[in-house]
């Protein structure tokens, strides 16, 4: 009966690293393979590769935490152990058949918290702790990305160039016994350098997965001994190199898609920060969502090149509560016409943020819409407006939430 | 007579368009599409703000809605007008509603993550716009 529970207890890890790789896979590489920088099965090697440099290092502390930090490995019984998976698996297959954000992450803690809580062997100090990187995070993600894109963007922008290429930059050579990955010869230095660098943060945010997902497919099994830490990383990324193989094809679509609309400055930037957001906190044991830090870094980063036109007093002015909708469209109304701004703002317009800076000029204020009606204003605030934020922000707390309850609901009435 | 049509990339925006246009035949009408709409990690609403003319990269996003609009009116030896606004949908189609006599758009056109995260678009119009609606399925 404990072999048979074993047994399941590693097919369902199988499947959630499976799934991480799917959907990780994409999220890093999406850029590269956007930018016909590497081919989608070169993407999936090197992620593999960097994933188990990242779980193999890094991603122990996270493993540690999880097998025997939120709850004692004793609590970690084989029926528990299939429990915890199961929720992190159920949650992944949901994000991946419909495409709905869910953090696997955020999910697995979220069973292992509902499993202490029906036992009664909850580290409170420690969930404290956890929680506290989850709100802090993404805020230093977004704040990062808002000063990046307000101040440092258009000065990156116009020393670095990225272009698209028409063969892969780095090849795997079949025409030997051995397939041999080569480079591309009839690409530019500078085009070198700007791939190289594209691959080299999609390589780093593939370590940061690693490090940050091994986790949440083998710590349960880790905890009750079943497997060795060894043997669970190799277990994990085993899995998740297999995810990227398969199912990331199609999520390097979708999930990767929405990377890829960005300009790849702007994806490398945010690549590299939600990396970094995700190494740190795994280097000190924290699981952490890579998609919601890098999500926020995006936002910042849009928010903050947005607002450029206007100054930070404005930008400080706090938006009158039911006020903001109403005024968009009348605002609108009162800027299309040019040459009206020289009266200066309209306490409306300040309030929507659509003023444009008193120091500068509108730019190519004439410009007509495709059609002839009077183009609204395209502002940071048309494009990330708090109601749409909030929303998204729920259902990424969405899945921790359900994972939790049903977690502790589960084991209540199981142990 | 005025008649806006907002549309995505959907199927179902175009019936909307070719009904529109067989319905209300001598009819001024206006296609509006949304672009920049939040989506899982804002990809094309960053993309959108992070260009150095956002109005130009707006109209840019929105441009192969256009282009289809243009192509089922030529079909009915016709013109449209096209325009683009950014943001969430629903709340941008609400905003130009007034300026037209009667809207006509399609049932639905997003998966159930565009669902989930923008909410279905011709329900609210439905409910809360000033002027009539016909919803096209």
């Amino acid at each position: 009966m404990v072999t048979a529970l074993v047994v399941v207890g590693l097919l369902v890890a199988a499947f959630v690293g499976y799934n991480i790789g799917g959907s990780s896979t994409g999220v890093a590489f999406g850029p590269a393979v956007g930018s016909r920088i590497v081919r989608k099965t070169t993407a999936a090697a090197l992620f593999t590769l960097f994933a188990f440099v990242g779980a193999w290092t890094v991603g122990r502390n996270v493993i540690d935490t999880m097998s025997d930090g939120i709850v004692p490995a004793a609590q970690f019984s084989p029926t528990a152990s299939v429990g915890v998976l199961f929720f992190t698996g159920l949650a992944l297959l949901i994000s991946n058949i419909y495409g709905v954000p869910a953090s696997t992450s955020m999910t697995a803690v979220g069973a292992i918290v509902g499993l202490g809580l029906a036992t009664g062997t909850l580290d409170a100090a420690l969930m404290f702790t956890i929680v506290s990187a989850w709100i802090v995070a993404p805020l230093i993600g977004f704040g990062v990305g808002a000063a990046i894109g307000r101040y440092l963007y258009p000065h990156l922008d116009a020393r670095l160039s990225f272009g698209r290429m028409r063969d892969p930059l780095l090849r795997i050579d079949r025409s030997g016994f051995v397939p041999r990955p080569g480079l591309n010869e009839n690409a530019s230095t500078r085009d070198l350098i700007g791939a190289a660098l594209v691959l080299v943060i999609a390589c780093y945010m593939g370590f940061s997965a690693g490090a940050s997902n091994a986790a949440n497919a083998v710590a349960p099994l880790v905890g009750n001994g079943s497997i060795t830490m060894n043997q669970g990383i190799l277990l994990a990324v085993g899995t998740i190199g297999l995810g990227g193989f398969t199912i990331a094809r199609r999520t390097l679509a979708t999930v990767g898609n929405d990377i890829t609309d960005l300009p790849i400055l702007a994806a490398l930037i945010v690549s590299l920060v939600g990396a970094t957001i995700i190494t740190v906190l795994s280097q000190l044991g924290i699981p952490a969502s890579l998609a919601v830090s890098t999500t926020c870094c995006i936002i910042g980063l849009g928010w903050g090149r947005a607002s450029r036109t206007a100054t930070l007093a404005e930008l400080a002015k706090p938006t009158p509560p039911g006020e903001g909708e109403t005024d968009l469209a009348t605002g609108s109304l009162a800027t299309s016409p040019a040459g009206e701004e020289s009266a200066g703002p309209t306490v409306g317009q300040l309030a929507t943020g659509e003023a444009e800076a008193p120091t500068e000029p509108p730019e190519n204020p004439d410009i007509p819409g495709i059609g002839n009606e009077a183009p609204e204003e395209v502002t940071a605030e048309s494009l990330f407006d708090p109601a749409a934020t909030a929303r998204i922000v729920t259902l990424w707390i969405l899945s921790p939430v359900v994972s939790v309850v049903g977690s502790y609901i589960l084991f209540a009435l199981l142990l | 007579m005025d008649v806006l049509v907002p549309m995505d990339d959907s199927e179902m925006a175009e019936h909307a368009l070719e009904y529109a246009l067989d319905v209300f035949d001598d009819a001024e009408i206006t296609v509006l599409t949304v672009v920049g709409e939040p989506s899982i990690m804002w990809g094309e609403a960053a993309a959108i703000a992070i260009a150095d003319d956002m109005q130009e990269a707006a109209e840019e996003h929105g441009q192969t809605v256009a282009d289809r609009a243009g192509e089922i009116a030529a079909d009915h030896d016709t013109e449209v007008d096209v325009s683009v606004r950014t943001g969430h949908p629903s709340r941008a189609i609400l905003d130009a509603a007034e300026d037209y006599d009667t809207i006509v758009l399609g049932s639905h056109g997003g998966s159930v993550a565009d669902r989930l995260m923008v909410g279905n678009v011709a329900e609210t119009v439905f409910r809360r716009a000033p002027v009539p609606v016909t919803v096209v399925r």
